[in-house]
């Protein structure tokens, strides 16, 4: 497969970029919901975002990409021979396509193994192989509900379990889910929905000029895509440090007690449900203030990461015609006590 | 389309006079085999028919005459599973040799080559889906998570009518030209060996492709242009911009030149767009007077318009084949092609509001039909069970297999011992067989047809609107769906095609007229055809009529009451008699007993409701859809 299009070369959609980054510095965070048109470079967003990440250790041959401190269970290499080489290997990036079977996501019966040797063995699937990494669902919105089901089990769980064909296996699987979606084509469901950490809306860009931006580093990486990496590989060196540097220091960013009750404040104001708000808006500051290199969340920052944390999870009144998006900004310059732009 | 474009054809072979259209069809075949596996391919435009499998047949020919190794060629049809597009076990070599044989999958196979998409408009939202991954990717994943490398350009035949049926949007976002046959005479359509030899002759070959387009020049000021043309389009996709680059140098690369003129982009816009940009400044060395252009251009209009009229009749022979040659040599300046290209945006919109496309686009959805077969067989797997779950049931291969394998080796004592090579027969035994059960819930979909008459009509809608977005807020469970039709004046009209998307209701739930007589006849009419279309998809319908039913407009448009009253008698008798559940909220003030007479023709449930407010309406209709929704 060609190099991807390189992150930093997107041109604009900021907030989905700024989602994306602090979802890689803290995984924690829940994971993105992209939802917007067609052709606004969410899937190139996604995948480029994988050349960023740092690379992990591993294991060769292993089939969990096991955390050499912490070998999967069933894993029959990191588990049962744990002198086996090291290696450095790329973050994972997943894609669960729209029409993979339960079998291909969770995990199933070895079928080489059994007819060749005779023995029951489980083949991990797709969850196993997005485990320490990213699990892409493009068009999340029109994903079999049932898969909706299990893949909504097993990002709050951290952990996937399989049950079937006289099969038991639990092996762990955390992963960044990011999803994104056209809403014209069909809702989400509201519980998937909730579990997203951030939310961000696109667009196609409106402006001439951006547009032919696009086009024209569209068009200069369709002709030469060594060239073009050659020419980004600077701004993408800078994006990766600040990902590497960010990852050390989100566990140490001050919160203070002022700007807790101010999240507290916000949620109450728009009647959140449930204490996933919060605790989203508060990784999602420390986060962000991570990734700016600074030792503590500042106002500005939970004001820029409260639109992105909370709109999806507005108590949905269909008669309400205002967009949740103002409803938070309303929200946010209430609590704020001045009138707030969305960053 | 008259004017300067298909040259390329008529200048190899200057004896024949080819039709302007077909001559374009030509173009695009030339241009999709050039550039096999770099563009997303053709959206084929046409009923299945003589002309469409010329078409095919001299894309076939120019394949194959071309110069290098000869290209895939695969045919999909729409109801192909998802499993095959990207391939998996091969059951019948895994048995044979002992060992998982795994097949290549469909796209893979297809690498630098072609996909022919039958029924396009057919194709399941999954399999759309994947192919479309596979188009941005340029590999395909198989089931065993192995990469192949599939890439490939797509011959989409879209055989869709315009009224219920558009390809899903994953698909249709990604295929680069749009071609219509639609009217083409099978006189027009000439498919000879030859002349795709001589078109074929001079493309390169298939590694030199990529390479050469790399080599040629594109200005920004085009650049410019194709992104404004493409920000004209309704949801200004962006890729249709990448694409008019794309052709245009591709276009440049079949005449070997080294950049791109705007000649090249207005010919890219109207293989990809289907659109004529009217660049009447620019020389035109044709001997045909401009005029006679363009009313050839009105014809050609009118005869996309209506699909069934007579094509237009064939363009006097052009001897001039090799002046043709020349108008591409003309350079128009590129600030000029900017101007057409704002001129053209008007005429892009023009274009695109015409009913039938607009229509399209509005319906643009992931294809829901053909994903169910009839009887007792759809719905979505509900697990796996040990006893067929209904008489007929076939066992499922593959799960056969897997509660058979673990057996194996006791079933074959010998299965160890056997060093030769030779394969032990796989033996299955009647308690291995495994049935796939599906759990099927019928989804439905409430029509609302909302009177909108009279003085009462804006109160009236405004609650209307708040018990369809009061319904569609929390029918996510339920996966039903909602549509609406207002009548007023003479006519009814449909304000909301049947959706789930709640953001898609309120944008056109904004700003809806009232006043005027009452064509209920109508209203009955334009719900039962959305009720069939509805049912057609493998929904049940509910119609819930909201009026006084004081129809005073008869089904041609005539205001007579009598008349206005039987027609609706009649059509109430026809929903009923195909069995479409209704319900008729009369909202007079005081309720008619000719209302509840014609609630009982078409067997509806009839509810007065002299305050019309959202949360009842929405009460009545809730407990409708649950009545029947669960089977």
């Amino acid at each position: 497969m060609a190099k991807p299009y390189p992150f930093s070369a997107i041109v604009g959609q900021d907030e989905m970029k700024e989602a994306l980054l602090m979802a890689a510095v803290e995984p924690a965070l829940g994971g993105v919901l992209v939802f917007g048109d067609r052709g606004t470079g969410k899937s190139t967003a996604v995948r480029a975002l994988a050349e960023l990440v740092p690379e992990l250790a591993g294991t060769r041959g292993c089939r969990y990409n096991c955390d050499p401190a912490q070998p999967a269970e069933p894993c029959p290499v990191c588990a049962t021979a744990p002198k086996s080489e090291r290696i450095k290997r790329r973050a994972p990036m997943v894609d669960l396509p729209l029409g993979a079977t339960e079998d291909r996501v969770c995990g199933a019966l070895d079928i080489e193994k059994a007819l060749v040797s005779g023995e029951r063995a489980f083949e991990p699937g797709l969850l196993a192989k997005a485990h320490r990494g990213f699990l892409y669902v493009d068009e999340v919105n029109l994903l079999e509900d049932h898969l909706v089901d299990l893949l909504l089990d097993v990002a709050a769980s951290g952990v996937n379990v399989v049950e079937r064909e006289g099969l038991s296996v639990r092996h762990p699987a955390r992963f960044v889910l990011v999803g994104s979606g056209n809403p014209e084509e069909g809702e989400l469901r509201p519980q998937l929905l909730d579990r997203f950490g951030l939310s961000v809306d696109v667009a196609s860009p409106r402006d001439i000029a951006s547009r032919i931006e696009v086009l024209k580093r569209r068009d200069a990486y369709e002709q030469d895509a060594d060239a073009f990496h050659a020419k980004w590989s600077r701004e993408e060196q800078r994006l990766a440090a600040r990902i590497v540097a960010g990852r050390k220091a989100v566990g140490s960013v001050v919160l203070s007690e002022r700007l807790m009750i101010m999240m507290a404040h916000l949620c109450m104001q728009l009647g959140v449900d449930g204490l996933r708000g919060e605790l989203t808006l508060m990784r999602a500051a420390r986060a962000k203030a991570a990734l700016d290199r600074r030792k503590e969340a500042t106002v500005e920052d939970v004001l820029a990461v409260a639109p992105m944390a909370l709109r999806h999870r507005l108590r949905r009144d269909p008669l309400d015609e205002a967009g949740s998006k103002t409803r938070v900004d309303r929200a946010i310059s209430e609590v704020a006590g001045a009138p707030v732009g969305h960053a | 389309m008259p004017d300067p474009g298909p040259d390329l054809d008529t200048d190899l072979d200057p004896g024949a006079a080819v039709h302007p259209r077909w001559g374009d069809a030509l173009l695009a075949a030339q241009v999709l085999v050039a550039g096999a596996g770099l563009i997303g391919g053709v959206r084929l435009r046409a009923g299945a028919g003589p002309v469409r499998d010329r078409w095919l047949e001299m894309m076939r020919l120019m394949l194959a005459a071309r110069p290098g190794p000869v290209l895939p060629w695969i045919r999909i049809p729409s109801s192909s599973a998802a499993g095959r597009l990207t391939g998996g076990i091969d059951i019948a070599a895994t048995l044979t040799s002992g060992r998982p044989v795994h097949e290549k999958g469909l796209l893979a196979r297809a690498d630098s080559g072609f996909i022919v998409l039958g029924m396009a408009e057919r194709l399941a939202g999954a399999s759309a889906a994947i192919i479309g991954r596979a188009l941005d990717d340029g590999e395909s994943i198989g089931s065993s998570g192995t990469r192949q490398a599939s890439r490939f350009s797509i011959v989409a035949l879209d055989e869709s009518t315009g009224e219920d049926e558009d390809l899903p949007s994953a698909l249709a976002d990604r295929l680069t030209l749009d071609l219509r046959l639609d009217g083409l005479s099978i006189r027009d359509a000439v498919c000879d060996p030859d002349l795709a030899a001589a078109l074929a002759r001079d493309l390169p070959g298939a590694e030199t492709s990529a390479k050469a387009m790399g080599g040629i020049h594109m200005g920004d000021g085009l650049l410019e242009a194709s992104a404004a043309i493409s920000m004209a389009l309704p949801g200004s996709p962006i890729r249709r911009a990448l694409d008019l680059v794309r052709v245009a140098r591709i276009l440049a690369m079949l005449e070997r030149k080294d950049s791109v003129d705007g000649e090249y982009l207005a010919t890219a816009v109207r293989l990809c767009l289907g659109i004529t940009l009217n660049t009447s400044e620019q020389p035109t060395p044709e001997d045909q007077p401009a005029e006679a252009d363009q009313a050839q251009n009105q014809e050609q209009d009118q005869a996309e318009d209506t699909d069934d009229q007579p094509p237009p009749p064939p363009e006097p022979p052009r001897d001039d084949a090799d002046s043709d040659g020349e108008t591409t040599e003309a350079e128009i300046p590129e600030e000029d092609m900017v101007v057409a290209a704002a001129a053209a945006s008007r005429a892009v919109l023009a274009e695109l509001d015409r009913p039938d496309r607009s229509m399209a686009s509005k319906m643009a959805r992931t294809g829901k039909s053909g994903g169910f077969k009839s009887g007792s067989r759809r719905g979505r797997p509900a697990g796996i069970v040990s006893r067929p779950p209904y008489t007929e049931a076939r066992p499922d291969v593959v799960s056969t297999l897997r509660a058979a394998i673990p057996w194996q080796r006791l079933r074959n004592p010998d299965f160890a011992l056997r060093t030769d090579g030779s394969v032990p027969q796989l033996r299955i035994l009647p308690s291995d067989f495994r049935y796939i059960r599906f759990r099927h819930r019928t989804e439905s979909t409430a029509i609302f047809a909302v009177d909108a008459s009279g003085s009462t009509a804006m109160e009236r809608l405004a609650e209307a609107k708040g018990a369809i977005e009061l319904l569609l807020g929390d029918c996510y469970v339920r996966r039903d769906q909602v549509a609406l039709i207002t009548f007023r004046g003479l006519t009814a009209e449909t304000l909301l095609e049947p959706t789930r998307s709640l953001v898609r209701a309120k944008r056109s739930l904004t700003g809806i007229p009232g006043g005027g007589p009452t064509p209920l006849a109508g209203a009955i009419r334009r719900s039962l055809e959305i009720a069939g279309m509805v049912q057609r998809r493998g929904r049940s319908p509910l119609i819930v009529y909201l009026t006084d039913g004081s129809g005073n407009i008869a089904l041609d448009g005539k205001p007579d009451r009598v008349r206005a009253r039987e027609d609706e008698k009649m059509l109430a008798r026809q929903g009923a008699a195909l069995g479409y559940r209704s319900i008729l909220i009369d909202i007079s003030r005081r309720p008619r007993v000719t209302t509840r007479e014609l609630a009982r023709s078409m067997q509806a449930q009839y509810c007065p409701l002299p305050i019309v407010s959202a949360s009842a309406v929405n009460a009545i209709v809730s407990a409708e859809l649950q009545k029947g929704g669960g089977q």
